[in-house]
């Protein structure tokens, strides 16, 4: 089974400004255990999911197992990015470093963040234990990031639509992920 | 996106360039605002854009490779992050001066003798209480925004006989 990876760009007003899902194969899900059926078909966090979604919205039933792939709950996927950015903000307070490696984990899901000097976060939602290639991911991020900022054209609250960042994070995503 | 991050770092642009660019900024926006304050206030606008890439780029040089990048969190490192780092690389050498304020305890100050970007700038009589280091001002401010500390920056010039351009930026955290 290919691994999901869900990538989310928020600047230092909470908006998000990029985001994106990477699929590898390098490392199957059932090699890391870390989404447990059990969990994932456990009522009260589906029941939680249609509180917070609607049961009408067919698109929040989570795969079971990772399944179904990454396109059927994105929806989800946001909610869950965006809920962790209360967490990431204690553990930055607390700590020097700029890569958090697993900050908070949900249904199976595991959550990293790189905070950029400028308060800009990299979210980044993932099945599969993997610290060392992602912080080298979130490194090429930066970078990209940091160039995409030196345009003067560029302002930091505007979303960031240069097929050209994509197209790096697509290839860091390839090379590390 | 190809270029490298590093490949201009040594680079200098010329004070004569500077200075024409600047005085042509100050100029435009001269015949577009009311009064000295909305001039000061664009001036710092401006500064907030470069202190912003400025943070970005000088960390990334320093920190970019590091196996464990590292994040200043206190006040005192980041204002001497500042005084030292950041003026070193925009302006060649460090600030003249990081002081408290006596009055107020939520009051910085840096203080610069030859501010090098308003250097071949003199405020004319009737616009007396203009400080063109509105500019630096709003560097300092983005950098301290960006590193989670936020706060009002002012520039003031505070003229001594032997330093006639002496300029003091007042950092006022909120």
């Amino acid at each position: 089974m290919a691994a999901i990876y869900h990538l989310y760009l928020l600047n230092h007003e909470d908006t998000p400004i990029f985001k994106d899902t990477y699929t590898s194969t390098r490392f199957t899900t059932s090699a890391e255990p870390l989404s447990s059926p059990a969990n994932a078909a456990s009522p009260t966090f589906n029941d939680m999911i249609s509180a917070l979604v609607g049961t009408h919205n067919r698109r929040t039933s989570l795969p079971m197992n990772g399944e179904q792939g990454g396109e059927f709950h994105q929806d989800v996927m946001d909610l869950v990015a965006h809920a962790s950015l209360d967490v990431i903000e204690d553990v930055q307070s607390k700590s020097n470093n700029m890569y958090h490696k697993c900050v908070d984990k949900f249904n199976g899901w595991s959550i990293s963040a790189f905070v950029t000097p400028s308060s800009t976060r990299f979210v980044l939602l993932h099945q599969v234990k993997n610290d060392d290639n992602i912080r080298l991911f979130f490194q090429e991020c930066w970078e990209a990031y940091l160039k995409t900022l030196l345009n003067p054209f560029y302002t930091s609250t505007d979303a960031i639509r240069a097929p050209g960042f994509q197209d790096k994070l697509v290839k860091s995503a390839r090379k590390y992920l | 996106m190809e270029l490298q991050v590093d490949q201009l770092k040594s680079q200098q642009v010329a004070l004569g360039s500077w200075a024409f660019l600047f005085s042509e900024i100050i100029n435009y926006n001269l015949k577009r605002v009311d009064g000295i304050a909305e001039l000061e206030s664009k001036l710092n606008w401006l500064g907030y854009r470069v202190g912003q890439r400025e943070l970005e780029l000088y960390k990334f040089r320093q920190e970019g490779t590091a196996k464990n990048p590292r994040q200043h969190t206190s006040l005192i490192e980041v204002l001497q992050f500042i005084h030292t780092h950041i003026w070193r690389s925009l302006f060649g050498k460090t600030a003249d001066s990081l002081e408290k304020s006596k009055e107020n305890a939520n009051e910085y100050m840096i203080s610069d003798n030859t501010p090098i970007l308003s250097r071949s700038i003199s405020i004319p009589k009737d616009l007396k209480n203009l400080s063109t280091e509105s500019f630096t001002s709003g560097i300092v401010e983005s950098v301290l925004d960006g590193l989670n500390f936020k706060s009002k920056v002012t520039a003031h010039s505070v003229p001594t006989e032997q330093y006639p351009q002496r300029t003091t930026i007042l950092i006022k955290l909120i």
